[in-house]
This record gives structure tokens, C-alpha cells and sequence, in this order.
């Protein structure tokens, strides 16, 4: 029989432990109700009632949850030995489209909206456009020059649609407006 | 009637209401297929235009935004698969399949044409209902709103994802998100980790599009970078046979009533009432496992309810004066500014402008209707734009609508912690609605469960005693038990099919 390595164990029982991970949100949410401050008077329903409903319904759930994962995960343990299902070849990704371009795309993200802050709209839109459509385009279709052509007409067309044509606010960014200038 | 078509002169006597009408319904549209902006948000934007004109011209305008605006939205939820207003998230699960396999032109013909519809009966009721429908809602008391909001919540639950205890818990983290930030009645903040931008709570929006818009972007690491297939296909007439649209009309019927309803009882709205919509539908379905995977049954059932709704909402409005919603708020504002008050005499009182309102909300609809279908070809082009270019430029979108709330960047931010918890959750198999569904019925549930409570001091009997709410919390338990023990039968025999072996 073939060993079972941890890899096998988490994607049998992938159900079965996030059961176990929102049970433990849950309990934290029934314990953190009572940080919620109440009112003096007597009223029949407090604010801390319905946050305890959430948490005790989705313990209870959890608890549901982590039966039916073990269960689940039990049953394709038994099918995969038995050569019913079929097992994944060895370092087959655990969470199917979890990779490198997801992460460098949240991180690109993250960048970006913490640059809006400080640069604004316009610098951080140039910066961030490129650098996603980039991550995200294969590589026979990086054509550096064309790519960076269709950001500036996007990010100038929006920028004065938005700012111009609706009126709308967008993001200033303070390291401008320190320097006295005014681009968004 | 004869009130209703001498409204019609009195709207297009002056040449302004035609331009009215056309950009008004434009800049609705683009408001509504933009992720992140919505109906609401363009109201708001042209609400000071309308400071200096008179009463017709003013809510010809923003009649125009509104229904534009609702019905916009299926267009980025069909050729994206991001729901440009949260009237729209339905509209994703089958328009998007539909896209995907080269039927855009067809999913968004119908959309349109179901939209357009929708409206129009919405509007009939409001004509032909109104006062009645107004006096019925007021009838409705907290325990009813409690119930309708739960069924809502259950039905979602139930039919979104395979697994029940998935999809209640996936409730239970929308109706947790809802209750960060302060509490209804009282006000106590909670949950805010002392973040005072928490205060307030996360807006509906930035929510919204960061689960399904950045969740999507994330995933599309794992595609290769291409476009959508845009399949040969017959672009004469409305691109359904008289047949499929004659089929549709129990579905259209049963939609429509739904948006209706919602619409009326203050505070629930679009948002609900589509995502309900295509639960009845699927569930009434003589073929429920088809939904999802790409028919006109779904896209129908969404856009004709969100729609309906509009004439619904519009019921509270005129004839109690009460906002149905964030729309009808602003609309009500509206009509302060002309010294009118809408409420019980305001029907009395102002019979001419009530249906000039009305040949208004057709007119715009009409206009809706010829916009939207002539430019389904300039929308369909959208799709030959490479995926790895659109969906940065939506997330830019994106950006500006969440950040477009309030002018504030925490926002932002709210749209990012809503794409990775998203992202996180659908790695376990975790739907997505019902979590956007618990969110947004999270503050009504809890209003009215609270208000209903202190009205019973703290008793729950009048929740299984009130007709309405017995059959709506009825209804709730059957569906539950039903999916439980078929979901348990199911469990059982995969079980017994791995041990026979």
C-alpha cells in the first residue's frame, strides 16, 4: 500500500480542516461579543445579541461541516486506494489556481492601492496597468511598446472622463499636493 | 388610461426632455456595466444639475439615470462576468457561461429585451396598484421583514453551491461582515478592532466587486491569457426564437411579481430580488441542474425581477413618501427641492404629475431598450479586448467606483479585503452569493429581529404566529430539511459506493 504523505492527508481532508479553521473564527466571534459595549437601560435585545446568534449558528455549522469533510475525505481515501478515483501525480498544486501570477497580481494590487494614497491617481494607475497587463500576458504577448501605448491613452481617457466628464473625486495623492502641484 | 397618454404631450413639449431621455439613459448605462458604479451613485453625481429645473425636466433626468442604470449592469455581468451593479449578480451565472461558449449576443438580446419588459411591468403595477400596494406594506410589521429577509437568505444558501452547511456558512460570514462597524438601534460599534474608518461599517459596493471582480482577477493567473470565443451566430431580431421567448413567460410572469414585491417593502430592493428570483426560478425549474451552466431561464428571471423592481420601489415612494432604497432617496430629495412632499395626499393632490412620473418610467424604458440593443454589437466587441488587458483596466474601474462610496481610499481597501477573502473562500468550495446576500440582509435581519423582539419583550412567538411570517419561516425549514436529508441520502450512497469497492 502506498504511504500517505501530507499532501494527500490535507487535499482528503481539505473540507475537514477548514472546518475546523471557521470553527475556531466562530468561537472567536461568540468571545469577542463581549468587548461590545451595552447600554445602560434595560432593553430586552442587546447589540451583542446578533453577533452571538452568527457565531453559536456557525460553530454549530462548523461542527456539521467537519463531520462531512471527514466523511468525504475518508470515502476518497478509500476510492483512490482502491484505484476508483484517481489520485493526483505527486506535486500537483493543492489549491488549483493558486500560482505565482495570482500572488504577484495581489501583490501589484496591494502596491497600488497603497500608492494611490501617496501618488494618486494618475502616477499609480500608469505604473500599475503596465506592470498587471505584463504579469498577466504570456509571454509571446509582452510587446513592451504596444502594451505601454494602450496604458497611457486608458489611464488619460479615464482620467478625463471621470475627472472632467462626471465630475468625480479621484485620489490626489499627498506627496503632489506637498509639493504644491495638483495631479491626481 | 386617458390621464395616462396626456402625459405624454406634456413631457415632449419642451425639446430638452428628448436630450434628457437619450444622455440620461447613456450615462445610466454606463454607470450601471461599470463595476463599482452605480444607479445610486449617478443619481447622486446629476442630482445638483437638477437644482435649477423645474419638477418634469428634473425627474426626467434622473428617471432616465435610474433605469439605465439598473439595466446596464447585465452587460459587464454577461461579457465579464462581474455584476456591474449588485441588481446583477444573478445575471452572472448563466449570462457568463453564455458568453463563455460564443452566445453573448444572444445572453445580452435577451437580457435586454426581459429588462425592457420587466420594467414595463413594473410600471403597470405601479399604474394600476399603487395605493393598494402601498396600504398592504404598511400592513407588514418587523416580524414579516425578518421572515421575508430569512427566506431570502435561505433560499440563496440552498441553492447556491453544493452543499447546504457550505452555503449556510457562507451566509453566516456575510451576515458576520455585515454586523463590523455600528450597531443598529443602539449605535455600539462593533468588531471595528478600534479602525474608526470600521465605523461605519463596509460599504455594500466596494464588498460586492471585490468578491467577484478581484476574486476573478486573481484567478486569472491560472487561465492562459487569451480572449472569450465569439462564436458565428445570428445577429437578426432579438436573438431568441418566438419559441424559447414564449417559453419564457411563467418565468418572466413570476419574476416580474417578485421584483415587484421586494420593490415595495422599504429597505430590501434590487439586490435581493434577483438573486430570489432565479432561486424560484431554478427551483420551479423542470430542469434545475441546466441552470448555471448557461440558459435564458436565469438570465431572464434576474433581469426581469431587478427591473420589475423599479416600478416597485417607486410604490412606498409615492404613496407613503417612505425610500424604498438608496435610489428613491435621493429621488425623494428630488422632489423637497420642488416644495412637493410625497405621501398619502401627494396621490390626491398631484394626480397629473403621478402619471406624468409614469409616461416618464415608460418612455425612459423604451429609450433603454433601443440603446442598449443598438449597441450590443459595440458591446460584444469588449470581448475581442484580450482578457489579460480587460481585466486590469476593470480593476481600474473598479478602483474609481469603490473609491467613487464615499471619496475615501479605506474603501479601496475594503474592495481588496473582499477579493482575497473571496479568492481564499472559493478554494474550498465556498459560494460566493450567499455571502454578498448575507451581507446585505445581515443589517436588515438584525433591525428587524431586534425591533421585533423589543416589541414582543423578547418573545419569539409572534415570528410563528403572524401568518406571513409562519408561512415565510415555514417555508424556510422545508426547504432545509428537504436539501439535508437529500444531501445526507447523497452522502450515504457515495459513502456505501467507496466501501463496496
Amino acid at each position: 500500500m502506498e504511504k500517505t504523505t501530507v499532501s494527500d492527508f490535507f487535499r482528503r481532508f481539505k473540507t475537514a480542516i477548514f472546518a475546523v479553521v471557521l470553527l475556531v473564527c466562530f468561537g472567536l466571534i461568540i468571545y469577542f461579543t463581549k468587548d461590545i459595549k451595552l447600554l445602560v437601560v434595560n432593553t430586552t435585545v442587546t447589540a451583542r445579541f446578533w453577533p452571538t446568534v452568527i457565531g453559536a449558528a456557525g460553530c454549530l455549522l462548523s461542527v456539521l461541516l467537519f463531520i462531512q469533510g471527514v466523511i468525504e475525505g475518508l470515502a476518497l481515501k478509500r476510492r483512490e486506494e482502491s484505484g476508483q478515483a484517481e489520485k493526483p501525480p505527486r506535486g500537483a498544486r493543492f489549491f488549483e489556481g493558486a500560482n505565482l501570477r495570482s500572488l504577484i497580481t495581489l501583490g501589484l494590487m496591494f502596491l497600488y492601492i497603497l500608492g494611490l494614497e501617496y501618488f494618486g491617481f494618475l502616477a499609480m494607475t500608469l505604473v500599475y496597468l503596465y506592470l498587471q497587463i505584463l504579469t498577466l500576458a504570456d509571454k509571446g504577448k509582452r510587446h513592451w511598446g504596444k502594451l505601454a501605448l494602450i496604458t497611457v491613452v486608458f489611464t488619460a481617457v479615464i482620467y478625463l472622463v471621470f475627472r472632467y466628464g462626471f465630475q468625480m473625486m479621484l485620489p490626489e495623492g499627498r506627496v503632489w499636493s506637498l509639493m504644491g502641484g495638483g495631479l491626481a | 388610461m386617458s390621464q395616462f397618454l396626456a402625459a405624454f404631450p406634456q413631457i415632449f413639449a419642451d425639446p430638452m426632455a428628448y436630450l434628457l431621455i437619450v444622455a440620461g439613459t447613456i450615462i445610466g448605462i454606463i454607470f450601471g456595466c461599470i463595476p463599482g458604479l452605480t444607479a445610486g451613485m449617478a443619481i447622486a453625481l446629476f442630482l445638483p444639475l437638477t437644482f435649477r429645473m423645474d419638477i418634469v425636466p428634473s425627474l426626467t433626468l434622473l428617471l432616465a439615470l435610474y433605469i439605465g442604470g439598473i439595466s446596464g449592469g447585465l452587460i459587464s455581468a454577461i461579457l465579464i462576468k462581474i455584476p456591474g451593479t449588485p441588481a446583477s449578480i444573478a445575471t452572472v451565472f448563466d449570462g457568463g457561461p453564455m458568453a463563455d461558449r460564443g452566445d453573448a449576443w444572444k445572453a445580452l438580446s435577451v437580457g435586454i429585451v426581459f429588462s425592457f419588459l420587466g420594467t414595463i411591468f413594473g410600471i403597470l403595477v405601479l399604474c394600476l396598484l399603487a395605493p393598494i400596494l402601498g396600504k398592504f406594506s404598511l400592513s407588514l410589521g418587523m416580524f414579516e421583514y425578518f421572515s421575508v429577509a430569512i427566506f431570502s437568505l435561505t433560499l440563496v444558501a440552498v441553492l447556491c453551491g453544493a452543499s447546504l452547511t457550505k452555503g449556510l456558512l457562507a451566509c453566516l460570514i456575510g451576515l458576520f461582515m455585515a454586523t463590523v462597524g455600528a450597531a443598529p438601534i443602539d449605535g455600539f460599534t462593533r468588531f471595528t478592532m478600534g479602525i474608526h474608518d470600521l465605523d461605519a461599517g463596509f460599504k455594500e459596493v466596494p464588498a460586492l466587486v471585490g468578491l467577484f471582480a478581484i476574486s476573478e482577477l486573481l484567478n486569472c493567473g491560472k487561465e492562459e491569457s487569451g480572449n472569450v470565443k465569439m462564436a458565428k451566430i445570428n445577429r437578426k431580431g432579438f436573438g431568441i426564437s418566438r419559441k424559447e421567448f414564449a417559453g419564457q413567460t411563467v418565468n418572466f410572469l413570476r419574476s416580474s411579481f417578485i421584483g415587484t414585491f421586494i420593490g415595495i417593502l422599504p429597505g430590501i430592493g434590487g439586490s435581493v430580488c434577483n438573486l430570489l428570483a432565479y432561486g424560484v426560478a431554478k427551483k420551479s425549474s423542470k430542469y434545475p441542474e441546466k441552470f448555471g451552466t448557461g440558459i435564458i431561464d436565469g438570465i431572464v428571471a434576474s433581469e426581469a425581477s431587478n427591473n420589475a423592481c423599479i416600478g416597485g420601489t417607486m410604490v412606498p415612494l409615492l404613496t407613503l413618501g417612505i425610500p424604498g432604497d438608496a435610489v428613491t432617496a435621493i429621488l425623494l430629495g428630488a422632489f423637497t427641492i420642488n416644495g412637493l412632499t410625497p405621501g398619502p395626499m401627494f396621490y390626491q393632490e398631484n394626480i397629473k404629475l403621478i402619471y406624468v412620473i409614469y409616461a416618464l418610467m415608460f418612455v425612459c424604458s423604451i429609450a433603454m431598450f433601443v440603446i442598449q440593443y443598438f449597441g450590443i454589437k459595440g458591446f460584444t466587441q469588449l470581448l475581442k479586448v484580450p482578457k489579460y488587458i480587460l481585466l486590469p483596466m476593470v480593476m481600474v474601474l473598479c478602483i474609481i467606483g469603490s473609491f467613487g462610496t464615499n471619496n475615501r481610499i479605506f474603501d479601496v481597501w475594503t474592495l481588496l479585503l473582499w477579493g482575497v477573502l473571496g479568492f481564499i473562500l472559493t478554494k474550498f468550495d465556498l459560494p460566493l452569493t450567499p455571502i454578498i446576500m448575507g451581507f446585505i440582509l445581515g443589517p436588515i435581519c438584525e433591525k428587524y429581529l431586534r425591533r421585533g423582539l423589543m416589541m414582543s419583550r423578547g418573545s419569539f412567538l409572534p415570528f410563528v404566529t403572524r401568518p406571513v411570517s409562519a408561512i415565510f419561516l415555514g417555508l424556510c425549514l422545508v426547504m432545509i430539511v428537504v436539501t439535508f436529508v437529500s444531501q445526507m441520502v447523497k452522502l450515504s450512497r457515495s459513502t456505501r459506493g467507496g466501501k463496496g469497492a
